[in-house]
C-alpha cells in the first residue's frame, strides 16, 4: 500500500489574515472582561480591514465595544456591562444608544454568559430567573418564559448564542492552536472558554508562541485543544490598553487618554485614525503609545 | 463624638449581620459609588467580623475569600487590577460565574448602588428615560439582576439622597424589589430574598415582612422636613423614627486601627 503522508495543519496565521476571512455582517463574540483580557488586537484589524454591519455578542465589555461601536462597524450589540471601569463610562457606546446609532440589547452578566454556554453544550436554549420582572424582559429577546416540568416553577427562556466567530486573547499556543492560559490567573477563564466553544469560528491571539513540546510540559494549562481552534495569532500585549491578568495591568494614562479623545465624535474619529488606520498593525499601535509616553504628542487632545 | 458619614454608616451596617453569614461586594468605581458600594460595606463587615460575627465570610468581588486588606497601602482601582492577584486571602475561588452566581442561599447580604431606587425597591443602574430610547445611557445592569434574584437580601448603598435618586417608579428595573409586597415577589418565583434596607445619607431604609418601605432611622442633624423635602414619594408619619445609633468610641477604634489601619477605605 502506498500511504499518503498527510501533514498536521498549522493554525498559526498573522492577524491580518486571520481578520480577513470574517465577513461583513457576521456575528462576533468578543472575550474579556471589563477592562481585561479583551482581544484589541483583532478588535483593531475589524477596524482597520472596515468589517461592517456587525453584531456583537459578550457578556461585560469595555474598550472593545466603544471602538467599534466609534468607527460605524456595528449594528447590534449585546452585553450586561459597557463601560470604562475605573474611567468612567464608555462615551462612544452611550452616544450611539441615545441617538438610536445602534440596537443594543441589555442582559445580565448570567443570562449572557447562560446563552454562550448553552450554545458551548449543543443546547438550543438556555434558562434563567434572574431577568423575571426586570425591564430586562421588556426586550424582544426574552419574551419567552417557559415552566419547570418538575416543579412547575417560571424561566425566562433565552435563545442559545451561535455566533459566526469568537475572538479570545489568552496566555500563549503552539502552532497547532493549543491554547493555554497562565497558570497564576484572576480569576477562571471560564467564559471565555465557554464563548470560544459556542462559535462556529474561533480566533486566538496570544502573547506568545511556544513549540508543542513546550505545551506538553504544561499540558494542565491547555483549557482550548488545538481541534476546537481555526486561528491562532500572535499578539503581544494583544489586550492592550486592558489587562492580561500577571503579565501586565490596565494602562490607565492610555485609556484616559482615550476617554479625552472621546469626549466628541470627531475625537474618537482622529484616534482611530490616528492609533488605528493609520499604523500598520498592532505593533505599530504600541509603538505610537510608547512614543505618547515619551512625550511625542498624538493629534486629537 | 467625632465620626464620619462612613463609620456612621458601616456601624449601623454591622448591627445587623449575623454571625456565619456570607457577604459579597464588588470593587465599584467613582468616588462616591466606591465609598458606598465598597467601602462602607467592607467598614462594616470588618466591624461585625471582630465583634459579634467571626465566622463571617467577605467575600470580595466574587472570588477573594476573607482578604487582608491590611496589606493595602490603596484600595485597587477596579476589579481586575494586578494587586489583586497578590491579596493574601483564604481562598481566591477559580470558578467563575460559579454555582452562587444562581444558587439562593449561597451569599446570605450583599451591596448594590444605582441611580433610581423606588418605593417598591426597584433598583436602576441602566439607563435614564425610556429604555427603548434613553435620555441617559449608562454601563446596564451588570450582575445587580443576580442580587435581587438570587442573594438572600441586598443593602441598596445610595451615596445621593435627593428627589431624583429617590422616585415614584424607576425608568428601568435592573433590580426587582417588591411590587406587590413580599406576597407579589413571592408570585414572580424570585428565589432570593429581595432588598432589605437602603442606606443614604441622610436616613436608612428598611423593609418590612409585608415587603413595604419605611424609614428605620434618619441621621443625626438630619431633620424630618429634610427627609420629605429630598425624596420623590410620600415617606409616611416619620414623628416617632428615631436617630440613626451613633458608633461607639469602642467601634470607631476597631474601624480605625484594626479594620482599616492604613486608611484606604475612608474618604
Amino acid at each position: 500500500m502506498n500511504a499518503q503522508m498527510g501533514k498536521r495543519t498549522v493554525k498559526l496565521k498573522s492577524v491580518r489574515d486571520a481578520v480577513a476571512q470574517i465577513a461583513p455582517g457576521s456575528e462576533i463574540a468578543i472575550g474579556g472582561s471589563y477592562n481585561r483580557r479583551h482581544p484589541m488586537a483583532l478588535v483593531h484589524e475589524l477596524i482597520r480591514q472596515q468589517k461592517g454591519g456587525l453584531v456583537l455578542k459578550g457578556w461585560n465589555n469595555g474598550i472593545d465595544y466603544d471602538l467599534l461601536i466609534a468607527a460605524g462597524l456595528v449594528r447590534e450589540a449585546h452585553s450586561s456591562y459597557v463601560g470604562m471601569a475605573n474611567l468612567g463610562l464608555a462615551k462612544n457606546f452611550r452616544r450611539a444608544c441615545e441617538t438610536g446609532g445602534i440596537r443594543y440589547v441589555d442582559h445580565t452578566e448570567t443570562t449572557a454568559q447562560e446563552r454562550f454556554l448553552a450554545a458551548s453544550k449543543g443546547l438550543t436554549f438556555a434558562l434563567s430567573k434572574v431577568p423575571l420582572h426586570t425591564d430586562l424582559m421588556r426586550q424582544a429577546e426574552y419574551q419567552a418564559e417557559i415552566r419547570c416540568p418538575f416543579t412547575g416553577e417560571r424561566y425566562a427562556a433565552l435563545e442559545a448564542w451561535t455566533p459566526d466567530y469568537a475572538l479570545i486573547h489568552a496566555s500563549r499556543a503552539d502552532r497547532y492552536g493549543n491554547i493555554q492560559f497562565d497558570a497564576v490567573r484572576m480569576m477562571e477563564n471560564e467564559p471565555d472558554i465557554f464563548i470560544a466553544k459556542s462559535a462556529k469560528k474561533l480566533i486566538v491571539t496570544v502573547e506568545e508562541i511556544v513549540d508543542t513540546t513546550v505545551v506538553m510540559e504544561s499540558k494542565f494549562q491547555t483549557l482550548l485543544p488545538g481541534f476546537l481552534v481555526d486561528s491562532v495569532c500572535l499578539a503581544p500585549q494583544g489586550a492592550h490598553p486592558n489587562s492580561c491578568d500577571a503579565r501586565y495591568d490596565f494602562d490607565l494614562a492610555h485609556g484616559a487618554y482615550y476617554q479625552g479623545c472621546c469626549t466628541t465624535d470627531e475625537g474618537s474619529r482622529a484616534y482611530i485614525r490616528e492609533f488605528i488606520l493609520d499604523t500598520p498593525d498592532f505593533e505599530g499601535y504600541l509603538q505610537k503609545v510608547a512614543r505618547q509616553k515619551e512625550g511625542k504628542p498624538y493629534g486629537c487632545q | 463624638m467625632n465620626y464620619t458619614m462612613e463609620e456612621l454608616l458601616a456601624a449601623a451596617l454591622a448591627h445587623t449581620i449575623a454571625d456565619g453569614e456570607v457577604g459579597f461586594t464588588g470593587l465599584a468605581t467613582g468616588k462616591a459609588a466606591a465609598a458606598y458600594n465598597t467601602n462602607i460595606p467592607l467598614l462594616g463587615m470588618g466591624l461585625a467580623k471582630r465583634t459579634h460575627a467571626p465566622n463571617l465570610t467577605v467575600l470580595l468581588c466574587g472570588w477573594s475569600h476573607n482578604p487582608d486588606l491590611s496589606q493595602l497601602k490603596a484600595m485597587p482601582e477596579c476589579e481586575f487590577a494586578n494587586e489583586l492577584l497578590n491579596l493574601p486571602c483564604e481562598a481566591q475561588m477559580q470558578d467563575y460565574p460559579g454555582t452562587w452566581a444562581y444558587k439562593a442561599g449561597d451569599i446570605d447580604f450583599a451591596f448594590g448602588t444605582g441611580v433610581q431606587v423606588d418605593r417598591e425597591g426597584n433598583l436602576n443602574c441602566t439607563c435614564i428615560g425610556d429604555p427603548a430610547h434613553p435620555k441617559v445611557q449608562l454601563v446596564g445592569p451588570i450582575f445587580l439582576p443576580e442580587h435581587f434574584a438570587v442573594f438572600g437580601r441586598e443593602y441598596i448603598m445610595m451615596p445621593h439622597h435627593e428627589r431624583r435618586n429617590f422616585v415614584g417608579r424607576v425608568d428601568h428595573i435592573s433590580g426587582v424589589g417588591y411590587p406587590g409586597g413580599t406576597e407579589g415577589r413571592r408570585r414572580l418565583g424570585l428565589p432570593g430574598g429581595g432588598p432589605k434596607y437602603i442606606f443614604t445619607p441622610r436616613c436608612i431604609f428598611a423593609f418590612d415582612g409585608a415587603g413595604s418601605l419605611y424609614v428605620k432611622s434618619i441621621h443625626p442633624g438630619v431633620t424630618p422636613q429634610e427627609l420629605e423635602e429630598n425624596t420623590g414619594f410620600d415617606l409616611g408619619d416619620l414623628s416617632g423614627v428615631p436617630a440613626t445609633a451613633e458608633p461607639t468610641a469602642e467601634e470607631l477604634r476597631i474601624l480605625r486601627e484594626e479594620v482599616d489601619p492604613n486608611g484606604i477605605l475612608r474618604l
